[in-house]
């Protein structure tokens, strides 16, 4: 139908038309007008009437809307989530109409495979499942009461503050999140580093080399490691006891979705984003279970021999998968976090075909794990030797894995052994090396986008469907950078400012609180209409708060945007006053971009290539000492000084 | 002068740096005892090794550069 391909099935007797959405077909706008705040009132929309981009729902709204006009009844099929099922309520109550409620069933499915399929057919609900919806409903509606009103709070504070126009955004898990960042750059920027000591000394026993550690890792203070070294190098020690012990390793559980991004970025350096988009396509390949989960438990309702049974038939897999299957009972490790919608990620067994190499790593990671966690526990087998250098004790260590179990499956979990010679009590061993090095305390690392959205995990706040959007937009906005995340200069200035005018939008406690009241609401816990209304209740102080600060925060924000701007923009110094600053500027009527001396008093100014990105590159023209900036060509860079008048032109392809 | 004696921040309260200046201020006599336990140091040539030391913040760098100057 036009832009829309649906399909037309018969199931017994009934035929049944399936129609897929696009995502969100509705959305949240203002009902009412006015560019201000606060705003409380709102109405659910066709998202190509709300949000720029999406101009295909519009043929997928009116597919429903003439599909659904003839039908005796409905079934919600979204993926089983809040998501999915706020989709396919919104579909029913506004492309079909409210009638349509009262005859839709809900199907629940953790993977799109046949059987999975059909048994939820056989075993949908009679009804939607309102809870679910109302959950979702009610995340989206409090997400844009935060978003819109503190949106534009800043944006109209920092407007009155400078007179200038620019879009600031921050919201109710943005603001939380940032504050991380800020905080661990912080602790970064006020860091000192505090010497120790580290010994290292090493042995030898039958013409094998082996390392001794000292009892304490590090050492305080100078004379002591000077002592300690005058005592023990080339001296003898003697081995007091030797201790022995077998260490069970139990396998790991299966993956959750923030287990498996951060395993993803542990092995392979994936982003979250990119992993969670490898995980959704396996999904919908039907190749691996639901991957927004929770879990990391397998409850006895999956077939894990009929799972194994056809992993039996990837020859990667295979030799793993008969293994187990010899076993007489399977009983994975289950994890302590549970979801009450899906089960731990798990691959269905389907064989996958001509997997992207993202993909590809992701299912190899799901299966591998699945199988680790149905393998009996690793035994490692450990010596401890203490031995004694006069006066100072040291300790030999070694491992040796006695029986591999899961690491046998698990290649991505290293293991090395160890093995040392027999000792015993009594032995003489030479101390062969010995130095004491000097280091210092090093500064905690930044977030990684893992780290981070661990981080996030850990405080409860936001949920496994949104965490990783939230760090994009956190990028996007200009507020963080680069794979080992910093926070910007305009991040800091926002964090900083609100921090101190308005904590409420900064505070962690009152995220996580609403957060929790939004997750009991689908268990029937709380009342949706409630949280929302608890949501506006708590935004009004807040707002009122930022009001009466409006100016300062204005002011401090215009400042660091201002700051942000010139040095983004700076291009060099003026080589014709010798005073002011090159600095790129836009034409606000034409759009039209050049670059043009700040000193008032010169005239200088520089036409420019439009429609390109420009990069300072902080070097002057050796022939006209006009400032040279970075552009690209055809995708080639090319350094080149911005002077149309430059005697050489000055123009440089760069290799 | 109500500026930071380091940057063109506005002062902390009544001391001579701003919020993340004051800050590394606290974090720099912190750090002393632990130096001087490990070194035997006095202030100043701690000052000086904390200002050239890897990994040192930014902020400390600078408060430790800008009490050199003074002295």
């Amino acid at each position: 139908m036009g832009e829309v391909t649906y399909y037309i099935a018969r199931k017994g007797n009934n035929e049944l038309i399936v129609v897929p959405a696009l995502g969100h077909l509705y959305s949240i706008v203002q009902a009412g007008g006015g560019w201000t705040y606060p705003v409380y009132e709102m109405r659910w929309v066709p998202v190509h009437q709300a949000v720029k981009g999406h101009s295909r729902a519009r043929a997928h709204i009116e597919a429903f809307t003439r599909l659904g006009r003839g039908a005796s009844s409905y079934v919600s099929a979204c993926d089983y989530d809040n998501e999915g099922s706020l989709i396919a309520y919104n579909v029913l109550k506004y492309a079909v109409g409210d009638n349509a409620l009262s005859r839709s069933s809900r199907m629940l499915y953790s993977t799109l495979t046949k059987d999975d399929l059909n048994r939820s057919w056989e075993n949908r609900l009679d009804t939607l499942d309102y809870t679910v919806i109302a959950a979702g409903k009610a995340r989206h509606e409090t997400d844009w009461l935060y978003g819109i009103n503190l949106s534009r709070a800043l944006t109209l504070a920092v407007r009155r503050a400078s007179g200038s126009h620019r879009t600031l955004s921050i919201g109710r898990v943005q603001g939380p999140t940032l504050g991380f960042v800020k905080q661990r750059e912080d602790e970064i920027n006020r860091f000192v580093p505090v010497p120790y000591w580290r010994v290292q000394a090493e042995t030898v026993i039958g013409g094998e080399v082996y390392p001794m550690e000292y009892e304490k890792p590090r050492l305080e203070r100078e004379s002591h490691a000077k002592e300690l070294a005058s005592a023990c190098r080339d001296g003898e020690g003697i081995v007091k006891e030797v201790k022995e012990e077998t260490e069970r390793r139990l396998p790991p559980p299966p993956f959750n979705l923030g287990d498996l991004q951060r395993e993803a970025y542990r092995v392979h350096r994936m982003s979250p984003a990119s992993t969670l988009a490898a995980a959704e396509k396996l999904y919908l390949g039907a190749y691996i279970s639901y991957p927004r989960t929770s879990s990391q438990r397998l409850p006895p309702s999956i077939d894990l021999r009929d799972i194994l049974g056809k992993l039996k038939g990837n020859p990667d897999y295979a030799p793993h998968a008969e293994e187990l299957l010899r076993k007489k009972a399977l009983r994975p490790r289950q994890g302590r976090k549970d979801d009450p919608a899906h089960p731990a990620i798990h691959p269905t067994g389907a064989r996958p075909r001509r997997l992207g190499d993202q993909e590809r790593k992701v299912y190899d990671l799901v299966v591998r794990r699945f199988l680790a966690c149905l393998g009996a526990p690793a035994l490692v087998d450990k010596v401890g030797v203490e031995v004694d250098v006069n006066g100072y004790l040291f300790y030999l260590r070694g491992s040796v894995t006695r029986r591999r179990g899961w690491l046998e499956y698990y290649p991505y979990m290293k293991d090395r052994d160890r093995p040392l010679p027999a000792l015993s009590t009594g032995m003489a061993v030479p101390v062969t090396r010995l130095q004491t090095k000097r280091c210092y305390t090093k500064p905690p690392p930044r977030f990684n986008a893992s780290s981070l959205l661990q981080r996030m995990e850990q405080e409860n706040i936001g949920t496994k469907a949104t965490r990783t959007a939230i760090i994009d937009t956190l990028s996007k906005r200009g507020y963080i950078i680069g794979s080992s995340v910093r926070i910007t200069d305009l991040g800091y200035g926002i964090v900083e400012t609100l921090e101190v005018y308005c904590p409420g939008i900064m505070s962690v406690e009152m995220t996580r609180g609403l957060e929790e009241k939004l997750e009991r609401i689908q268990t029937g816990g709380e009342d949706a209409e409630q949280v929302v209304g608890g949501a506006k209740a708590d935004l009004g102080p807040i707002l009122a708060r930022f009001k009466a600060n409006e100016t300062p925060i204005g002011e401090a924000i215009s400042e660091t945007l201002n700051e942000t701007t010139r040095e983004e923009n700076y291009l060099g110094p003026c080589p014709t006053c010798g005073k002011g600053d090159v600095l790129l500027n836009r034409n606000s009527g034409t759009e039209v971009v050049y670059a043009s001396c700040s000193n008032p008093d010169c005239k200088q100014s520089y036409g420019l290539p439009q429609k390109k990105r420009i990069h300072p590159t902080g070097k002057s023209c050796p022939a006209c000492g006009a400032p040279m900036v970075k552009m690209y060509f055809n995708r080639k860079p090319w350094t080149l000084c911005i002077n149309a008048a430059c005697p050489t032109k000055g123009e440089a392809k760069d290799d | 002068m109500t500026e930071c004696k380091v940057c063109d921040r506005p002062r902390d309260g009544d001391t001579v740096y701003c919020r993340r200046h004051s800050k590394a201020y606290s974090s720099l006599e912190e750090a002393y005892g632990r130096w001087r336990y490990a070194l035997g140091l006095g202030w100043v040539e701690y000052l000086e090794k904390v200002a050239s030391v890897s990994g040192v913040g930014v902020w400390v760098r600078e408060v430790a550069e800008d009490i050199l100057r003074e002295i």
